[in-house]
């Protein structure tokens, strides 16, 4: 037995069985070297979810730096039937939180690589979860982002872990999934499509991938949480462009209520987009100009955009 | 109101015709009294559709009973015999298994199964439809069953809408919008309207609304400000497309296809087609003779 070499670097080179193996020997030895080798910075949340019983067995946790005690907490609460209070922590409540945040993320960044089980991948999809639902950290989305890729390259479920991005109610988090429309992997393309698809156009586009962003940079200030559900329905559609906003030009709020004036409500699906998507071009086109046309009725807007439509289709 | 083959009728003749269970009457007072016109060819298409109502609520019950279990994907299990159990949880049918055969070891052998709500609420629209469609044309229809939340098999031409009323066997959905992250198998229950003012949810069981919003709460993140609620759409299967796999083949074959504004599709006899052709030609944007 070598006690220099890194934990890391036996399960890497000779399995779980001989790493699981090489702690009980370092723990006869001397409790507090075999924690010493827990501890290390570069030690994997994997590594540490394997040994986390023989840990247990052997009375080391209070061996473990505050990083390893802290996963070790969330990992028995996310697998326990019952939750239950957890023990005190040597930080202040205002700094426990954060503590907790940079634990989860090092289980996520650290774990997801490795399958090892269900339950394992339970304790990561749960972990990632928490970041997106609570922390809502933007910093953290492109690390969920990438697990999710990886859960449906590994044919495993994505179910809770698509729910659980989107509850961010960050329209950004679009953006690494967009990213994936230019994979050279057939399936995260395809995947990226399936979790777009509520963009109306990108599946029939020739460059998904320009589309994608064409229509991110059009419709972003104008996005709403959706209400509906993973659960109601086969596909998720986390965010809608509220048409009505787009049309007069003004910005959303995260807020999942839209409010539209009565006449405008009463139109076809049809007639909003038409009417938003034209109001949006003639802005950009020429502000005047726009400004001119809000002023009219609205049969007389809608007269205007039918003309311009029938020009175009003429030439 | 309730149209027949292009006219109103009383709901005395209805009732009549063959319609006597309390919850087949009900489902009838709904559609009577609505102010949406609920047109149906024939008697038989209209309890085609009431009777498969209550068999949704029959197999809910069943279900219930059968020892199911609620289950996260992650934690999902199926008889061996007759699914094969994939990675993401989902079950998919053995080769070689008759479809119906599946679906109804779930009900004779719940104890070695368990799913999530949206997975139970498939398997009791199959079980209902093994109820309604003879077994020989299930099998042949759901040949390559996979049961995995919504993810349905497009013969069952599933519809999900905001309908002009609600009736009994209903699919509704009570959305919990701040669940905890570390359950989110509970982030809403999809629970079937049994019609007596209850609502079946697998998971939760028989509960009023308002059973299943408390339960739900229960399931909700610390400090939580949102309260769960029952969502407006509703969701059933296509019952007037199920309707023509009950005929016998023969006169199957010999049917009209119409396709209405929405090219939602429904089928007709020659017969009944011959008898009032104009009629339809008017009110259906295509009429197209099957391919014998």
């Amino acid at each position: 037995m070598n006690p220099s070499l890194s934990l890391e670097t036996i399960r890497k080179t000779e399995g779980i069985k001989r790493l699981e193996k090489h702690v009980k020997t370092l723990i006869q030895h001397d409790k507090k070297s075999a924690a010493a080798h827990l501890n290390d910075e570069s030690l994997t949340y994997s590594t540490l979810y394997i040994l986390s019983s023989t840990i247990r067995e052997n009375g080391l946790n209070k061996y473990l730096s505050d990083r390893n005690k802290v996963a070790l907490a969330i990992q028995q609460d996310i697998l326990a039937k019952e939750r239950t209070p957890s023990a005190p922590f040597p930080y202040s409540i205002c700094d426990l939180p954060q503590f907790v945040q940079s634990v989860l993320r090092w289980m996520v960044e650290t774990g997801s690589a490795d399958q090892l089980n269900a339950r394992y991948r339970l304790v990561i999809d749960r972990s990632a979860g928490l970041l997106t639902t609570i922390y809502q950290d933007p910093t953290d989305i492109p690390l969920v982002s990438e697990l999710l890729f990886k859960r449906n390259d590994d044919h495993h479920s994505t179910h809770y872990l698509t729910c659980a991005y989107f509850s961010s109610r960050n329209f950004s988090s679009l953006l690494p999934i967009g990213e994936k429309l230019q994979s050279p992997s057939q399936k995260q393309v395809a995947f990226a499509s399936e979790l777009l698809h509520f963009i109306s156009g990108l599946e029939d586009s020739t460059d998904r991938y320009a589309y994608f962003r064409a229509w991110y940079e059009e419709n972003l200030p104008y996005l709403c949480p959706n209400e509906n559900n993973y659960e109601m329905t086969a596909e998720l559609s986390p965010y809608v462009v509220d048409h009505y906003a787009k049309y007069k030009e003004q910005r959303t709020t995260q807020s999942s209520e839209r409010h539209e004036d009565l006449t405008f409500q009463t139109l076809s699906e049809n007639l909003k987009v038409n009417l938003a998507d034209f109001s949006y071009k003639l802005r950009r086109n020429s502000r005047e100009e726009w400004k001119e046309w809000m002023r009219q009725p609205l049969d007389a807007q809608i007269r205007l955009i039918e003309e311009v439509q029938d020009d175009h289709h003429r030439r | 109101m309730i149209i027949i083959g292009g006219s109103q009728k009383k709901k005395e003749e209805i009732m009549n015709a063959g319609l006597q269970s309390p919850l087949e009457q009900t489902i009838l007072t709904v559609m009577y009294d609505s102010h949406f016109n609920y047109s149906f060819r024939t008697f038989d298409a209209l309890f085609f559709e009431v009777r498969f109502r209550v068999a949704i609520i029959d197999s809910s019950r069943e279900l219930y009973y059968s020892g199911v279990q609620f289950a996260d994907f992650y934690r999902s299990r199926c008889n061996p015999m007759f699914w094969k159990l994939f990675p993401d949880g989902a079950f998919q049918l053995k080769m070689g298994v008759p479809a119906s055969e599946a679906i109804l070891d779930i009900y004779r052998n719940g104890r070695q199964y368990a799913f999530e709500c949206a997975t139970a609420m498939i398997i009791i629209l199959y079980r209902a439809t093994i109820k309604m469609v003879p077994p020989e044309q299930f099998n042949r229809l759901f040949a390559n069953i996979r049961l995995w939340g919504w993810k349905f098999d497009q013969d069952l031409q599933i519809v999900h809408n905001v309908p002009p009323d609600y009736l009994p066997g209903d699919i509704r959905y009570v959305k919990n919008p701040d669940v905890n992250p570390l359950t989110p198998e509970w982030q809403g229950e999809n629970v079937v309207d049994l019609g007596d003012g209850t609502f079946f949810g697998h998971g939760l069981g028989f509960r009023s609304l308002e059973g299943m919003i408390e339960a739900l709460a229960l399931r909700r993140r610390p400090g939580a400000t949102r309260m769960p609620y029952l969502m407006v759409p509703a969701t059933r299967p296509g019952f007037s497309y199920l309707y023509q796999f009950t005929l016998p083949r023969s006169e199957e074959n010999r049917r009209i296809i119409l396709f209405d504004e929405s090219l939602k599709r429904s089928t007709l006899s020659v017969e009944d087609y011959e008898t009032n052709q104009s009629e339809w030609i008017k009110n259906y944007i295509t009429v197209r003779f099957p391919i014998p």
